[in-house]
Protein backbone atom coordinates (compact mmCIF):
# COMPACT_ATOMS: atom_id res chain seq x y z
CA UNK A 1 0.00 0.00 0.00
CA UNK A 2 2.85 2.56 -0.78
CA UNK A 3 0.45 4.70 -2.84
CA UNK A 4 -0.85 5.86 0.56
CA UNK A 5 0.50 8.94 2.12
CA UNK A 6 0.84 7.17 5.81
CA UNK A 7 1.93 3.72 6.71
CA UNK A 8 -1.12 1.44 7.32
CA UNK A 9 -1.51 -0.92 10.66
CA UNK A 10 -2.80 -3.80 7.79
CA UNK A 11 0.96 -4.46 6.71
CA UNK A 12 2.30 -4.45 9.77
CA UNK A 13 0.06 -6.50 11.16
CA UNK A 14 1.45 -10.25 11.93
CA UNK A 15 0.45 -13.61 13.26
CA UNK A 16 0.97 -13.12 16.40
CA UNK A 17 -1.10 -9.57 17.16
CA UNK A 18 -3.82 -11.68 15.31
CA UNK A 19 -3.65 -14.63 17.68
CA UNK A 20 -3.39 -11.44 20.29
CA UNK A 21 -6.81 -9.79 18.77
CA UNK A 22 -8.52 -13.11 18.64
CA UNK A 23 -7.86 -13.77 22.22
CA UNK A 24 -9.27 -9.91 23.16
CA UNK A 25 -12.95 -10.58 20.82
CA UNK A 26 -13.02 -14.00 22.75
CA UNK A 27 -13.28 -11.85 26.13
CA UNK A 28 -15.10 -9.55 24.36
CA UNK A 29 -17.87 -12.07 23.72
CA UNK A 30 -17.62 -13.92 27.55
CA UNK A 31 -17.71 -10.64 28.50
CA UNK A 32 -21.14 -8.78 27.27
CA UNK A 33 -22.72 -11.98 25.18
CA UNK A 34 -21.84 -14.15 28.57
CA UNK A 35 -21.83 -11.39 31.71
CA UNK A 36 -18.22 -13.22 32.50
CA UNK A 37 -16.57 -10.70 35.09
CA UNK A 38 -17.57 -8.26 33.05
CA UNK A 39 -15.98 -5.50 35.08
CA UNK A 40 -11.71 -7.51 34.65
CA UNK A 41 -12.82 -8.56 30.91
CA UNK A 42 -14.08 -5.71 29.00
CA UNK A 43 -11.53 -3.22 29.63
CA UNK A 44 -8.80 -5.87 29.38
CA UNK A 45 -10.10 -7.05 26.10
CA UNK A 46 -9.78 -3.29 25.11
CA UNK A 47 -6.26 -3.50 26.30
CA UNK A 48 -5.51 -6.20 24.31
CA UNK A 49 -6.71 -5.02 21.22
CA UNK A 50 -4.87 -1.28 21.51
CA UNK A 51 -1.46 -3.20 22.34
CA UNK A 52 -1.60 -5.63 19.27
CA UNK A 53 -2.84 -2.96 16.54
CA UNK A 54 0.48 -1.84 14.90
CA UNK A 55 1.85 1.55 14.80
CA UNK A 56 -0.01 2.88 16.89
CA UNK A 57 2.71 4.04 19.30
CA UNK A 58 0.84 3.52 22.50
CA UNK A 59 3.57 1.21 24.14
CA UNK A 60 6.25 3.93 23.27
CA UNK A 61 9.26 4.23 25.76
CA UNK A 62 8.44 7.50 27.96
CA UNK A 63 5.89 8.33 25.18
CA UNK A 64 2.99 5.94 24.73
CA UNK A 65 -0.51 6.10 26.82
CA UNK A 66 0.01 2.58 27.77
CA UNK A 67 3.24 2.52 28.50
CA UNK A 68 3.04 5.36 30.61
CA UNK A 69 0.10 3.21 32.53
CA UNK A 70 2.18 0.38 32.84
CA UNK A 71 5.33 2.16 33.93
CA UNK A 72 3.79 4.23 36.55
CA UNK A 73 0.74 1.91 37.25
CA UNK A 74 2.08 -1.29 37.85
CA UNK A 75 5.76 -0.61 38.22
CA UNK A 76 6.77 -2.14 34.59
CA UNK A 77 10.34 -1.76 34.05
CA UNK A 78 11.26 0.03 37.34
CA UNK A 79 8.71 2.65 37.52
CA UNK A 80 6.24 3.33 40.41
CA UNK A 81 3.27 0.89 41.01
CA UNK A 82 0.42 2.73 42.16
CA UNK A 83 -2.25 0.89 41.34
CA UNK A 84 -1.81 -2.15 43.88
CA UNK A 85 -2.12 0.25 46.94
CA UNK A 86 -5.15 1.74 45.73
CA UNK A 87 -7.16 -0.83 44.84
CA UNK A 88 -6.34 -2.07 48.93
CA UNK A 89 -7.70 1.09 49.87
CA UNK A 90 -11.19 0.49 48.10
CA UNK A 91 -10.88 -2.99 49.06
CA UNK A 92 -10.23 -2.25 52.77
CA UNK A 93 -13.12 0.56 52.46
CA UNK A 94 -15.66 -2.54 51.35
CA UNK A 95 -14.63 -4.99 53.61
CA UNK A 96 -16.38 -5.93 56.86
CA UNK A 97 -14.13 -7.49 59.08
CA UNK A 98 -16.72 -8.81 61.78
CA UNK A 99 -16.62 -12.89 60.63
CA UNK A 100 -12.86 -12.53 61.28
CA UNK A 101 -13.73 -10.69 64.73
CA UNK A 102 -16.27 -13.07 65.48
CA UNK A 103 -14.26 -16.47 64.76
CA UNK A 104 -10.66 -15.47 64.98
CA UNK A 105 -9.89 -19.06 64.08
CA UNK A 106 -10.53 -18.24 60.58
CA UNK A 107 -7.32 -16.44 60.67
CA UNK A 108 -5.65 -19.38 60.98
CA UNK A 109 -7.46 -21.18 57.70
CA UNK A 110 -6.04 -17.79 55.77
CA UNK A 111 -2.43 -18.61 56.73
CA UNK A 112 -3.05 -22.38 55.72
CA UNK A 113 -4.16 -20.89 51.65
CA UNK A 114 -0.70 -19.42 51.75
CA UNK A 115 1.25 -22.89 51.86
CA UNK A 116 0.21 -23.26 48.26
CA UNK A 117 1.92 -20.14 47.41
CA UNK A 118 5.14 -21.93 48.79
CA UNK A 119 4.29 -25.33 46.71
CA UNK A 120 4.27 -22.99 43.75
CA UNK A 121 7.84 -21.74 45.08
CA UNK A 122 8.97 -24.99 45.10
CA UNK A 123 7.86 -25.60 41.48
CA UNK A 124 9.36 -22.59 39.99
CA UNK A 125 12.62 -23.43 41.05
CA UNK A 126 12.55 -26.37 39.66
CA UNK A 127 11.66 -25.13 35.99
CA UNK A 128 14.66 -23.27 36.55
CA UNK A 129 13.55 -19.86 37.33
CA UNK A 130 15.58 -18.03 39.27
CA UNK A 131 14.66 -17.25 42.98
CA UNK A 132 13.09 -13.76 42.58
CA UNK A 133 11.15 -14.81 39.62
CA UNK A 134 9.97 -18.29 41.60
CA UNK A 135 8.60 -16.17 44.58
CA UNK A 136 7.00 -13.75 41.64
CA UNK A 137 5.46 -16.60 40.65
CA UNK A 138 4.59 -18.48 43.80
CA UNK A 139 2.57 -15.00 44.73
CA UNK A 140 -0.19 -16.05 42.11
CA UNK A 141 -1.76 -18.97 44.65
CA UNK A 142 -3.31 -16.64 46.56
CA UNK A 143 -5.56 -15.46 43.69
CA UNK A 144 -4.61 -11.70 44.31
CA UNK A 145 -3.94 -9.58 41.52
CA UNK A 146 -2.73 -6.66 43.04
CA UNK A 147 -0.38 -8.38 45.34
CA UNK A 148 0.79 -10.34 42.54
CA UNK A 149 1.05 -7.16 40.61
CA UNK A 150 2.73 -5.39 43.29
CA UNK A 151 5.48 -8.29 44.13
CA UNK A 152 6.04 -8.98 40.40
CA UNK A 153 7.00 -5.44 39.66
CA UNK A 154 9.54 -5.59 42.54
CA UNK A 155 10.77 -9.17 41.94
CA UNK A 156 10.96 -9.91 38.43
CA UNK A 157 9.40 -6.98 36.58
CA UNK A 158 9.58 -9.03 33.05
CA UNK A 159 7.11 -11.44 33.81
CA UNK A 160 4.71 -8.90 34.93
CA UNK A 161 3.10 -9.79 31.70
CA UNK A 162 2.52 -13.30 32.50
CA UNK A 163 2.04 -13.51 36.14
CA UNK A 164 -0.57 -10.40 36.27
CA UNK A 165 -2.72 -11.96 33.22
CA UNK A 166 -1.96 -15.85 34.80
CA UNK A 167 -3.46 -14.14 38.29
CA UNK A 168 -6.04 -12.80 36.54
CA UNK A 169 -7.52 -15.43 34.58
CA UNK A 170 -7.08 -17.67 37.75
CA UNK A 171 -9.30 -15.10 39.93
CA UNK A 172 -12.23 -15.18 37.53
CA UNK A 173 -11.65 -19.17 37.02
CA UNK A 174 -12.07 -20.00 41.28
CA UNK A 175 -15.40 -21.05 40.23
CA UNK A 176 -14.36 -23.93 37.77
CA UNK A 177 -10.84 -24.87 39.69
CA UNK A 178 -12.52 -25.15 43.54
CA UNK A 179 -15.01 -27.36 43.19
CA UNK A 180 -13.62 -30.53 42.10
CA UNK A 181 -10.82 -30.20 44.53
CA UNK A 182 -13.13 -29.41 47.39
CA UNK A 183 -15.56 -32.45 46.61
CA UNK A 184 -12.57 -34.60 46.28
CA UNK A 185 -10.84 -33.59 49.52
CA UNK A 186 -13.74 -33.85 51.41
CA UNK A 187 -16.63 -36.09 52.43
CA UNK A 188 -20.20 -35.55 51.99
CA UNK A 189 -20.93 -35.48 56.13
CA UNK A 190 -18.45 -32.84 55.85
CA UNK A 191 -19.87 -30.33 53.54
CA UNK A 192 -23.23 -30.46 55.06
CA UNK A 193 -21.51 -29.23 58.58
CA UNK A 194 -23.89 -26.51 60.10
CA UNK A 195 -21.75 -23.61 61.90
CA UNK A 196 -23.45 -21.44 64.83
CA UNK A 197 -24.01 -18.00 63.65
CA UNK A 198 -21.61 -15.44 64.36
CA UNK A 199 -21.63 -13.39 67.20
CA UNK A 200 -22.31 -10.14 66.55
CA UNK A 201 -19.58 -7.56 66.70
CA UNK A 202 -19.49 -4.01 68.26
CA UNK A 203 -18.32 -1.08 66.39
CA UNK A 204 -15.27 -0.50 68.68
CA UNK A 205 -14.03 -3.82 68.01
CA UNK A 206 -14.42 -3.45 64.63
CA UNK A 207 -12.69 0.11 64.85
CA UNK A 208 -9.90 -1.30 66.76
CA UNK A 209 -9.05 -4.07 64.18
CA UNK A 210 -7.60 -2.44 61.73
CA UNK A 211 -5.20 -0.28 64.15
CA UNK A 212 -4.04 -3.52 65.66
CA UNK A 213 -3.84 -5.18 62.52
CA UNK A 214 -1.84 -2.62 60.74
CA UNK A 215 0.67 -2.51 63.92
CA UNK A 216 0.84 -6.11 64.79
CA UNK A 217 1.41 -6.95 60.97
CA UNK A 218 3.45 -3.81 59.88
CA UNK A 219 5.90 -4.20 62.41
CA UNK A 220 6.48 -7.73 62.22
CA UNK A 221 6.70 -7.30 57.93
CA UNK A 222 7.61 -3.57 57.18
CA UNK A 223 7.78 -4.33 53.80
CA UNK A 224 4.14 -5.03 53.47
CA UNK A 225 3.08 -1.67 54.49
CA UNK A 226 2.82 -0.65 51.10
CA UNK A 227 -0.34 -2.86 51.02
CA UNK A 228 -1.52 -4.19 54.16
CA UNK A 229 -1.29 -0.02 55.27
CA UNK A 230 -3.42 1.07 52.87
CA UNK A 231 -6.11 -1.91 53.03
CA UNK A 232 -6.74 -0.85 56.66
CA UNK A 233 -6.33 2.58 56.12
CA UNK A 234 -9.07 1.78 54.06
CA UNK A 235 -10.85 -0.02 56.27
CA UNK A 236 -10.31 2.88 59.07
CA UNK A 237 -12.19 5.13 56.94
CA UNK A 238 -15.19 2.58 56.20
CA UNK A 239 -15.32 2.14 60.04
CA UNK A 240 -15.07 5.11 62.17
CA UNK A 241 -17.72 6.47 60.58
CA UNK A 242 -17.04 10.28 60.62
CA UNK A 243 -15.72 10.58 57.30
CA UNK A 244 -18.87 8.73 54.67
CA UNK A 245 -17.68 10.45 51.76
CA UNK A 246 -14.48 9.77 51.73
CA UNK A 247 -15.17 5.92 52.45
CA UNK A 248 -18.12 6.19 49.76
CA UNK A 249 -15.36 7.42 47.55
CA UNK A 250 -12.85 4.84 48.15
CA UNK A 251 -15.63 2.14 47.70
CA UNK A 252 -16.62 3.74 44.76
CA UNK A 253 -14.88 6.17 42.45
CA UNK A 254 -11.29 5.24 43.17
CA UNK A 255 -12.06 1.65 42.97
CA UNK A 256 -14.19 1.83 39.62
CA UNK A 257 -11.82 4.58 38.76
CA UNK A 258 -8.41 2.69 39.12
CA UNK A 259 -10.12 -0.61 37.89
CA UNK A 260 -10.47 0.73 34.40
CA UNK A 261 -7.20 1.79 33.96
CA UNK A 262 -5.57 -1.19 35.58
CA UNK A 263 -7.95 -3.37 32.64
CA UNK A 264 -6.66 -1.41 30.47
CA UNK A 265 -3.11 -2.17 31.48
CA UNK A 266 -3.48 -5.59 32.52
CA UNK A 267 -4.63 -5.76 28.58
CA UNK A 268 -1.47 -3.61 26.86
CA UNK A 269 0.37 -6.21 29.00
CA UNK A 270 -0.55 -8.86 26.13
CA UNK A 271 1.15 -7.63 23.48
CA UNK A 272 2.09 -10.45 21.09
CA UNK A 273 5.56 -10.63 21.87
CA UNK A 274 5.53 -10.05 25.23
CA UNK A 275 3.26 -12.68 25.69
CA UNK A 276 4.12 -15.53 23.33
CA UNK A 277 6.73 -17.09 25.13
CA UNK A 278 7.15 -20.30 26.19
CA UNK A 279 7.91 -18.83 29.83
CA UNK A 280 3.89 -17.77 30.07
CA UNK A 281 3.33 -21.12 29.98
CA UNK A 282 5.09 -22.35 32.84
CA UNK A 283 3.72 -19.44 34.67
CA UNK A 284 0.54 -20.76 33.71
CA UNK A 285 1.18 -24.03 34.76
CA UNK A 286 2.68 -23.23 38.35
CA UNK A 287 -0.06 -20.54 38.57
CA UNK A 288 -2.41 -23.34 38.35
CA UNK A 289 -0.48 -25.73 40.34
CA UNK A 290 -0.70 -23.05 43.33
CA UNK A 291 -3.88 -22.10 43.50
CA UNK A 292 -5.00 -25.60 43.51
CA UNK A 293 -2.54 -26.54 45.97
CA UNK A 294 -3.96 -23.55 48.25
CA UNK A 295 -7.22 -24.38 47.92
CA UNK A 296 -6.42 -28.05 49.38
CA UNK A 297 -3.54 -26.97 52.29
CA UNK A 298 -6.79 -24.32 53.44
CA UNK A 299 -9.59 -27.38 53.35
CA UNK A 300 -7.32 -29.67 54.48
CA UNK A 301 -5.84 -27.01 57.50
CA UNK A 302 -9.88 -26.90 58.55
CA UNK A 303 -10.46 -30.68 58.55
CA UNK A 304 -7.31 -30.52 61.05
CA UNK A 305 -8.79 -28.13 63.03
CA UNK A 306 -11.91 -30.15 63.45
CA UNK A 307 -9.77 -32.91 65.37
CA UNK A 308 -9.26 -30.21 68.19
CA UNK A 309 -12.09 -27.76 68.15
CA UNK A 310 -15.68 -28.15 69.93
CA UNK A 311 -17.17 -26.44 67.51
CA UNK A 312 -16.82 -28.01 64.00
CA UNK A 313 -16.00 -26.35 61.03
CA UNK A 314 -17.41 -26.75 57.31
CA UNK A 315 -14.07 -27.58 55.77
CA UNK A 316 -15.72 -26.03 52.68
CA UNK A 317 -14.65 -22.60 54.58
CA UNK A 318 -10.57 -23.26 54.10
CA UNK A 319 -10.58 -23.52 50.30
CA UNK A 320 -12.10 -19.61 50.68
CA UNK A 321 -8.64 -18.89 52.34
CA UNK A 322 -7.36 -17.81 48.77
CA UNK A 323 -7.80 -14.57 48.63
CA UNK A 324 -9.82 -13.45 45.46
CA UNK A 325 -12.87 -11.92 47.41
CA UNK A 326 -15.50 -12.59 47.62
CA UNK A 327 -15.68 -15.02 44.77
CA UNK A 328 -13.91 -17.95 46.98
CA UNK A 329 -16.32 -17.41 49.84
CA UNK A 330 -19.35 -17.57 47.26
CA UNK A 331 -17.69 -20.90 45.82
CA UNK A 332 -17.55 -22.22 49.33
CA UNK A 333 -21.68 -21.39 50.30
CA UNK A 334 -22.25 -22.51 46.80
CA UNK A 335 -21.24 -26.16 47.23
CA UNK A 336 -22.66 -26.17 50.57
CA UNK A 337 -25.75 -25.41 49.43
CA UNK A 338 -25.90 -28.09 46.80
CA UNK A 339 -25.33 -30.19 49.74
CA UNK A 340 -28.30 -28.41 51.95
CA UNK A 341 -29.94 -25.96 50.82
CA UNK A 342 -30.80 -24.51 54.29
CA UNK A 343 -27.01 -24.67 54.87
CA UNK A 344 -25.34 -21.27 54.85
CA UNK A 345 -21.74 -21.01 55.21
CA UNK A 346 -21.27 -17.80 53.56
CA UNK A 347 -20.18 -15.08 56.12
CA UNK A 348 -18.03 -17.65 57.75
CA UNK A 349 -16.68 -18.35 54.56
CA UNK A 350 -15.74 -14.45 54.56
CA UNK A 351 -13.18 -15.18 57.69
CA UNK A 352 -10.08 -17.08 56.31
CA UNK A 353 -11.38 -14.87 52.44
CA UNK A 354 -10.54 -11.73 54.44
CA UNK A 355 -7.49 -13.75 55.98
CA UNK A 356 -6.38 -14.64 52.96
CA UNK A 357 -5.83 -11.27 51.31
CA UNK A 358 -3.84 -10.27 54.68
CA UNK A 359 -1.93 -13.57 54.55
CA UNK A 360 -1.07 -13.29 50.71
CA UNK A 361 0.04 -9.34 51.31
CA UNK A 362 2.06 -10.67 53.88
CA UNK A 363 3.87 -13.09 52.10
CA UNK A 364 4.88 -10.73 49.40
CA UNK A 365 6.27 -8.39 52.27
CA UNK A 366 8.45 -11.52 53.54
CA UNK A 367 9.65 -11.83 49.61
CA UNK A 368 10.30 -8.24 49.11
CA UNK A 369 12.40 -8.45 53.05
CA UNK A 370 14.47 -11.25 51.68
CA UNK A 371 14.89 -10.47 48.39
CA UNK A 372 13.60 -7.20 47.15
CA UNK B 1 28.58 -35.65 53.96
CA UNK B 2 25.35 -35.48 55.50
CA UNK B 3 25.39 -31.61 56.75
CA UNK B 4 26.82 -30.78 53.07
CA UNK B 5 24.17 -32.48 51.72
CA UNK B 6 21.57 -30.29 53.67
CA UNK B 7 23.00 -27.37 52.73
CA UNK B 8 23.06 -28.07 49.06
CA UNK B 9 19.37 -28.90 49.44
CA UNK B 10 18.27 -25.45 51.06
CA UNK B 11 20.15 -23.87 49.00
CA UNK B 12 18.77 -25.54 45.83
CA UNK B 13 15.40 -25.42 47.12
CA UNK B 14 16.00 -21.43 49.05
CA UNK B 15 14.11 -23.23 51.78
CA UNK B 16 16.12 -20.48 53.71
CA UNK B 17 13.63 -18.00 51.82
CA UNK B 18 10.32 -20.93 52.39
CA UNK B 19 11.00 -21.33 56.00
CA UNK B 20 11.35 -17.26 56.88
CA UNK B 21 8.00 -16.39 54.57
CA UNK B 22 6.13 -19.64 56.16
CA UNK B 23 7.51 -18.58 59.65
CA UNK B 24 6.66 -15.37 59.49
CA UNK B 25 3.29 -14.93 58.01
CA UNK B 26 2.24 -17.62 60.82
CA UNK B 27 3.50 -15.72 63.16
CA UNK B 28 1.75 -12.10 62.07
CA UNK B 29 -1.29 -14.31 61.36
CA UNK B 30 -1.59 -15.89 64.66
CA UNK B 31 -0.27 -13.02 66.62
CA UNK B 32 -3.69 -11.27 64.78
CA UNK B 33 -5.56 -13.99 65.86
CA UNK B 34 -4.83 -13.75 69.73
CA UNK B 35 -5.29 -10.14 70.14
CA UNK B 36 -8.97 -10.59 67.91
CA UNK B 37 -9.26 -13.59 70.55
CA UNK B 38 -8.53 -11.56 73.53
CA UNK B 39 -10.39 -8.57 72.40
CA UNK B 40 -13.45 -10.69 71.52
CA UNK B 41 -13.42 -11.49 75.15
CA UNK B 42 -12.89 -8.57 76.46
CA UNK B 43 -15.86 -6.55 74.42
CA UNK B 44 -18.10 -9.64 74.95
CA UNK B 45 -17.66 -9.34 78.88
CA UNK B 46 -17.81 -5.80 78.10
CA UNK B 47 -20.91 -5.69 76.30
CA UNK B 48 -22.68 -8.07 78.80
CA UNK B 49 -21.81 -5.91 81.61
CA UNK B 50 -23.28 -2.97 80.13
CA UNK B 51 -26.20 -4.45 78.64
CA UNK B 52 -27.19 -4.94 82.22
CA UNK B 53 -26.17 -1.50 83.68
CA UNK B 54 -28.72 -0.02 80.96
CA UNK B 55 -31.39 -2.48 81.38
CA UNK B 56 -30.86 -1.29 85.53
CA UNK B 57 -31.30 2.89 84.52
CA UNK B 58 -34.18 1.91 82.35
CA UNK B 59 -35.41 -0.06 85.57
CA UNK B 60 -36.39 -2.99 83.25
CA UNK B 61 -36.71 -6.88 84.71
CA UNK B 62 -33.26 -8.35 84.18
CA UNK B 63 -32.03 -11.70 84.59
CA UNK B 64 -30.91 -12.43 88.20
CA UNK B 65 -27.71 -14.53 89.35
CA UNK B 66 -28.11 -17.11 91.64
CA UNK B 67 -27.10 -13.88 94.57
CA UNK B 68 -29.37 -12.00 93.68
CA UNK B 69 -32.06 -14.15 94.20
CA UNK B 70 -30.81 -14.96 97.36
CA UNK B 71 -30.53 -11.51 98.22
CA UNK B 72 -34.13 -10.40 96.89
CA UNK B 73 -35.35 -13.48 99.15
CA UNK B 74 -33.81 -12.49 102.16
CA UNK B 75 -34.72 -8.91 101.55
CA UNK B 76 -38.43 -10.20 101.24
CA UNK B 77 -38.68 -12.18 103.98
CA UNK B 78 -37.26 -9.61 106.26
CA UNK B 79 -39.66 -6.95 105.14
CA UNK B 80 -42.99 -9.58 105.54
CA UNK B 81 -41.57 -10.40 108.85
CA UNK B 82 -40.77 -6.99 109.77
CA UNK B 83 -44.54 -6.27 108.33
CA UNK B 84 -46.54 -8.99 110.12
CA UNK B 85 -44.33 -9.49 113.19
CA UNK B 86 -45.71 -7.90 116.60
CA UNK B 87 -43.35 -6.90 119.04
CA UNK B 88 -44.87 -8.84 121.77
CA UNK B 89 -45.36 -12.21 120.25
CA UNK B 90 -42.86 -12.44 118.42
CA UNK B 91 -41.31 -16.22 118.92
CA UNK B 92 -37.48 -16.39 120.74
CA UNK B 93 -35.65 -16.92 117.66
CA UNK B 94 -33.68 -20.60 118.69
CA UNK B 95 -30.34 -21.07 119.03
CA UNK B 96 -28.47 -21.92 115.85
CA UNK B 97 -26.90 -24.81 115.65
CA UNK B 98 -23.31 -25.31 114.53
CA UNK B 99 -23.68 -26.09 111.09
CA UNK B 100 -26.88 -23.87 110.53
CA UNK B 101 -24.15 -21.09 112.23
CA UNK B 102 -21.63 -21.76 109.32
CA UNK B 103 -23.88 -22.17 106.45
CA UNK B 104 -25.18 -18.57 107.85
CA UNK B 105 -22.07 -16.67 107.66
CA UNK B 106 -20.98 -19.03 104.68
CA UNK B 107 -24.23 -16.62 103.04
CA UNK B 108 -23.28 -13.43 104.79
CA UNK B 109 -19.53 -13.75 103.16
CA UNK B 110 -20.91 -14.42 99.92
CA UNK B 111 -23.47 -11.15 100.20
CA UNK B 112 -20.72 -9.08 101.12
CA UNK B 113 -18.42 -10.02 98.58
CA UNK B 114 -20.91 -9.02 96.31
CA UNK B 115 -20.29 -5.75 93.89
CA UNK B 116 -22.93 -3.34 93.95
CA UNK B 117 -25.38 -3.07 91.70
Amino acid sequence: MSFLPIETGFEALDWGNLLMLLLAFGFLYLSIAKNLEPYVLLPISIGIILANLPLTGMLAKGEGLLWILEHYGIGAEGGWSIIPPMIFIGLGAMTDFSPILANPKTLLLGFSAQLGIFIAFIGALLLGFGTDASAAIAIIGGADGPTTIYATSKLAADLLPATTVAAYAYMALVPIFQPPVARLLTTQKERKIRMKQLRPVSRTERLLFPLMGLMIVVLLIPESATLIGMLFFGNILRESGVVPRLSETAQRELTNLVTIFLGLVVGSLLSAEAFLKVETLKVFGLGLLAIIACTAAGILLAKLMNLFVKEKVNPLIGAAGVSAVPMAARVAQMIAHQEDPHNYILMHAMGPNIAGVIGSAAVAGVFLGLLG
Amino acid sequence: MLPGLVLSVIKWFDLKVMGYGIFFVLLALSLLAVAVWLMGLYFQHYEKNKGLKVKRKEGLKEEKTDDERLKAAIVAAVATCMAESKPLTRPRAKPLSKTEEASRWETMSRYELMEEP
